[in-house]
């Protein structure tokens, strides 16, 4: 069984938690596990780590890619 | 003379030489033994005293004769070589002038050559140090805008950290969720 880790700078909603996991169980054949965790250094959004993948989608990270362009 | 001559002719003449010559008590062979050694008084006078003082006098004469001469030659001589003298005075003299115009043509082109070399040593040295002012400036840009990014990233985190509110976020999750649908 495959874990995939949600981190989010908020405690998401049953309805947000819902809406990931039906997104990320069409991508894996098998069962799937999700583990919740809140880090508020991430400002707003989510970071799902799905094995090897990394999917982005933090406030924090928008602006470190903003940040890295400026350069 | 004549009439001396024309008397001695005359026969006049004898008889008063007869009587004068015995008035003196000299004869005739007196007279010719006192003629015969003035001739050879005259002749040995000749060739003792009068020949060799000729002699000597001639040698002295050629001697004066060749001290003028070689008077006369050194003189020329000293001319000469006082001309030669001037000669090389004069020419040491253009050599001279010569040698300081040539001194003076190289000082000069040298010194137009060392100001040429400064010219071109300040003209690189205010090169350089207007490309090292540009890099400087480029280098003090980049970090001005480096600076000014972070500042604006960081002003960025601390607004949106206190205006994100829960509505806000649910949006950035169903924005993403769409995008990653797709993937």
């Amino acid at each position: 069984m495959s874990l995939i880790q949600v981190m989010s700078a908020q405690a998401l909603s049953e309805d947000s938690k819902r809406k990931i996991e039906t997104v990320f169980r069409k991508k894996h054949d098998e069962a799937v596990e999700f583990a919740y965790a809140v880090d508020g250094s991430l400002i707003g959004g989510i970071l799902v780590i799905d094995g090897e993948c990394y999917y982005d989608a933090t406030v924090k990270g928008q602006l470190a890619v903003i940040k890295r362009n400026l350069k | 003379m004549t009439a001396v001559l024309g008397l001695l002719k005359s026969n006049i003449a004898l008889p008063l030489c007869e009587n004068v010559l015995e008035s003196l008590g000299l004869g005739w062979w007196e007279i010719l033994f006192h003629t015969v050694n003035l001739i050879i008084l005259i002749v040995a006078l000749r060739f003792l005293l009068y020949k060799p003082i000729k002699r000597m006098t001639d040698k002295h004469k050629e001697k004066l004769n060749e001290v003028f001469e070689e008077n006369k030659r050194l003189e020329q001589e000293a001319v000469k070589m006082k001309d030669d003298y001037t000669k090389l005075m004069d020419d040491a003299k253009k050599e001279a002038v010569k040698i300081s115009l040539e001194a003076a043509q190289n000082a000069q082109k040298k010194s137009e050559e060392v100001i040429e070399e400064a010219n071109e040593q300040a003209r690189n040295i205010i090169e350089n140090a207007k490309r090292e002012t540009l890099v400087e400036k480029e280098r003090l840009k980049s970090d001005f805008k480096d600076a000014v990014g972070k500042l604006s990233v960081e002003i960025a985190e601390k607004v949106l950290e206190r205006e994100i509110n829960e509505s806000d976020n649910e949006d950035i999750i169903d924005k993403c969720l769409k995008q990653w649908e797709d993937k």
